[in-house]
């Protein structure tokens, strides 16, 4: 929607003089790695110093890509401009904004700037990356985007765009002043971090970029030689040397698990999450500050999730699938963990602010089919003989207490499994809960929902089940909502009301 | 008391949750003891199969269920015919340079039988399938939206409410031209069904739909 405002009542704008450093900075950082490796591992061969010239073009780009860079604030949308020979101008109107993320590392907080990711619903990556505004000019944005869309989504129903375009400056709406909804304690993260299997993740990280530097073959040779100069392990007793290994293994998990408490620390570190208006705000992190903003409107998906671990302290963690874009970014973490760990007495306060249309006291639960566990079990069932008859063949017969024992362990995971499965579905919602062990409660609003559909396998036919399956927008294909399990006649109805209710609903992203 | 796991079994089996009675302060989402729905204990007998087979075709409360246009099952034979054709020639290359380089009269019996009959198989196979297929497709275009049944094993029925289309495909290859009938393919705003195909309409059908989804009551903020 071009405005029909002559040009000059809103003046482009430029980024931050810093962003020539980030940029440039970002460009070295790239150039490091081998820069490195030519000072240190390189022949001594001056050839190899020429190559570093590549860093010139490098700093002309950042100059030219500094220089050519503009965007304006218009009353409802967005514009940008870039480009030296393929000029290239971007309208974001405000009210297809999904989120804005803020990213400030150390070197952002101290000039006082912040990298912008403006996202809409579309493609893989951001719509807009402003690299580097000022925090004022960030605050300005956040401010415009706030007013327009607030103006969009309470005063009008269908047309949007009929008012955005009206002249009147809309009044900003009370977004500077936000209300904190829940603010994470230091011990709270380091809990997080305890509980977590973040560390193994961390550990595999490491060595893949170990691996990167050095073959593995490498490596572990390494590793067994460095030991055996130590220690000579013929010399050593079998019993110490296992005594050893055990060691060895406790304080490799202790480490891990140091890892995990240090990415929390590092990642979650002041944790809060404020309510703006219609916005949801969080913020976190120790050196690099993340700040994302989610208007309320713009959840697709609602989880509370709770691992065995987080069972024993009594938490629960609250996510959020947006529509935004699907980079894996830092900004994105801190954006969808939207509530990391809380005591779960404190959930139905949070939810009645995250998703207020979600009454949580009023879910009445449906069971699925009486014959899941059965059907289950078949399936375990099925898996352990193939998988005996395959050690039959090939091991001992007393190999054959595997499959044994993990029939059994099946089948009381299976009984658990299906008592928590139940679907409950309200005036504007439909809720999921799945999983004993790894619990996860999951809620659509009618709203969101794209397309619904109702499906039966031949093994859902010979069991008389159907399985209704959701699909919104955002998040990966692989959280799909599905209800499996459940009976035909249920099935249907759930599938008939849910198409009512979603056609009834408008969607708005 | 939110924690036990034997009332989490025992509400599978459908008896009302504790919880129903007395209100829980402490609200678990995962405790089995929230509110369950008590089963109705539906009589087996009485649970309809999931989807109407195909004897219940012209069920009369369902009469705007549409089934394809005839024409697509038509080029789906042609198509399976020219598939057909195309294995044929590159068999017949393999099979001519095999006899050549050892002639014989059982070679040329076991490789020429053998490949006549794996042709036959699946052109055949490939028709029954086509022709299954074509059977159990229909769509019901209404007010709210359009839906879809298909599915030969994997019965499904895809249901996409007219608001949330987001752009249309109307898609006809030589084939599809030559019968004169058209595909259509819905973009929705999702992401494991964000594209939803609906093949062997009449071109002029295809274009009536397209229309009637992307119909005009739009001015809301779809996008």
């Amino acid at each position: 929607m071009p405005s029909e405002h002559p040009p000059p009542a809103v003046p482009w704008r430029r980024l931050h003089p810093a962003s020539l450093l980030f940029s440039i900075g970002s460009s070295a950082r790239g150039l490091l790695i081998p820069g490195l490796f030519v000072v240190f591992f390189g022949s001594g061969n001056r050839y190899e110093f020429w190559l570093m010239l590549f860093f010139i073009p490098a700093v002309l780009l950042a100059i030219i890509r500094y220089a050519t860079f503009r965007f304006r604030l218009d009353d409802d949308e967005l514009m940008i401009r870039h480009g030296v020979l393929t000029k290239n101008e971007r309208h974001i109107p405000f009210h297809r904004v999904q989120n804005i993320d803020l990213i400030q590392n150390p070197l952002h907080r101290l000039l006082s700037v912040a990298t912008v990711r403006i996202e809409t619903a579309s493609g893989t990556d951001a719509e807009a990356h402003l690299q580097v505004l000022s925090i004022d000019a960030v605050d300005r944005m956040r401010e415009r985007v706030f007013a327009g869309r607030s103006a969009g989504t309470t005063s009008v129903e269908l047309d949007s765009s009929e008012v955005e375009s009206t002249d009147d400056r809309v009044p900003p709406a009370p977004a500077s002043t936000g209300e904190a909804v829940f603010i994470m304690s230091l011990s709270e993260v380091l809990l997080l971090g305890a509980i977590s299997a973040r560390g193994l993740a961390i550990l595999g990280a490491l060595y893949g970029f170990m691996w990167q530097l050095d073959p593995i073959e490498n490596l572990s040779g390494y590793i067994e030689s460095s030991i055996g100069q130590i220690v000579d392990l013929g010399e050593i007793p079998k019993s110490l040397q296992v005594i050893g290994g055990l060691v060895l293994a406790a304080v490799l998990a202790i480490g891990i698990q140091l890892c995990s408490v240090l990415w929390a620390l590092i990642r979650l570190y002041g944790f809060r999450l404020e309510r703006h208006g219609e916005d949801l705000r969080s913020r976190c992190g120790l050196f690099t500050q993340v700040s994302g903003t989610i208007p309320r409107q713009r959840i697709q998906v609602l989880f509370v999730q709770q691992t065995p671990a987080m069972r024993l302290f009594g938490r629960v963690a609250i996510r959020v699938k947006t529509a935004g874009a699907q980079s894996d970014s830092s900004a994105q973490v801190s954006r969808q963990w939207i509530v990391p760990l809380i005591h779960k007495s404190r959930l139905p306060e949070l939810l009645a602010v995250i998703q207020p249309e979600l009454s949580p006291q009023d879910l009445v639960w449906t069971p699925v089919h009486p014959k899941t566990e059965r059907r289950l079990r078949r399936v375990w069932l099925v898996v352990c003989i193939l998988m005996a008859s395959g050690f039959w063949f090939l091991f001992p017969p007393w190999v054959l207490a595997v499959p044994a024992s993990l029939l059994v362990l099946g089948w009381i995971g299976v009984h658990f499994d299906v008592g928590a499965r139940a679907f409950a579905q309200t005036d504007s919602v439909l809720a999921y809960r799945q999983g004993w062990w790894f619990r996860r409660f999951t809620a659509v609003r009618h709203s969101k929902i794209q397309t619904i559909s109702l499906e039966s396998s031949p093994f859902d036919r010979r069991w008389k089940m159907a399985t209704v399956a959701i699909d919104t927008a955002g998040g990966g294909a692989t959280e799909r909502v599905t209800l499996p399990y459940l009976l035909p006649h249920r099935a249907e109805t759930l599938f008939a009301s849910l198409h009512r209710r979603a056609a009834a609903a408008e969607f708005r992203w | 008391m939110s924690e036990n796991p034997d009332s989490a079994a025992g509400s599978s089996h459908g008896d009302a949750g504790p919880g129903a009675g007395d209100p829980n302060p402490d609200l678990d989402l995962f405790s089995a003891t929230a509110r369950v729905q008590p089963e109705q204990s539906e009589p087996e007998t009485d649970s309809r199969p999931l989807e109407t087979d195909e004897s219940s075709e012209e069920d009369p409360v369902d009469q705007q269920r549409q089934p394809l246009a005839p024409a697509k099952l038509r080029a789906d034979y042609l198509g399976h015919t020219i598939q057909t054709a195309v294995f044929a020639i590159i068999g017949l290359v393999f099979g001519v340079v095999q006899i050549v380089s050892e002639p014989s009269a059982f070679r040329l019996a076991v490789i020429g039988g053998g490949g006549l009959a794996l042709l036959v198989l699946y052109k055949l196979g490939t028709d029954a399938f086509a022709r299954a297929s074509y059977r159990r497709y229909s769509y019901r275009v209404d007010e709210s939206g359009l839906e879809i049944r298909r599915g030969v094993l994997w019965h499904s029925v895809i249901n996409i409410p007219r608001s949330r289309v987001q752009h249309t495909d109307v898609s006809r290859g030589p084939l599809e031209r030559f019968f004169g009938i058209a595909s259509l393919s819905i973009h929705t705003a999702g992401t494991s069904n964000a594209t939803v195909l609906l093949p062997g309409l009449e071109a002029r059908r295809a274009l009536w739909i397209r229309n009637h989804l992307l119909g005009s009551d739009e001015e809301y903020d779809a996008v």
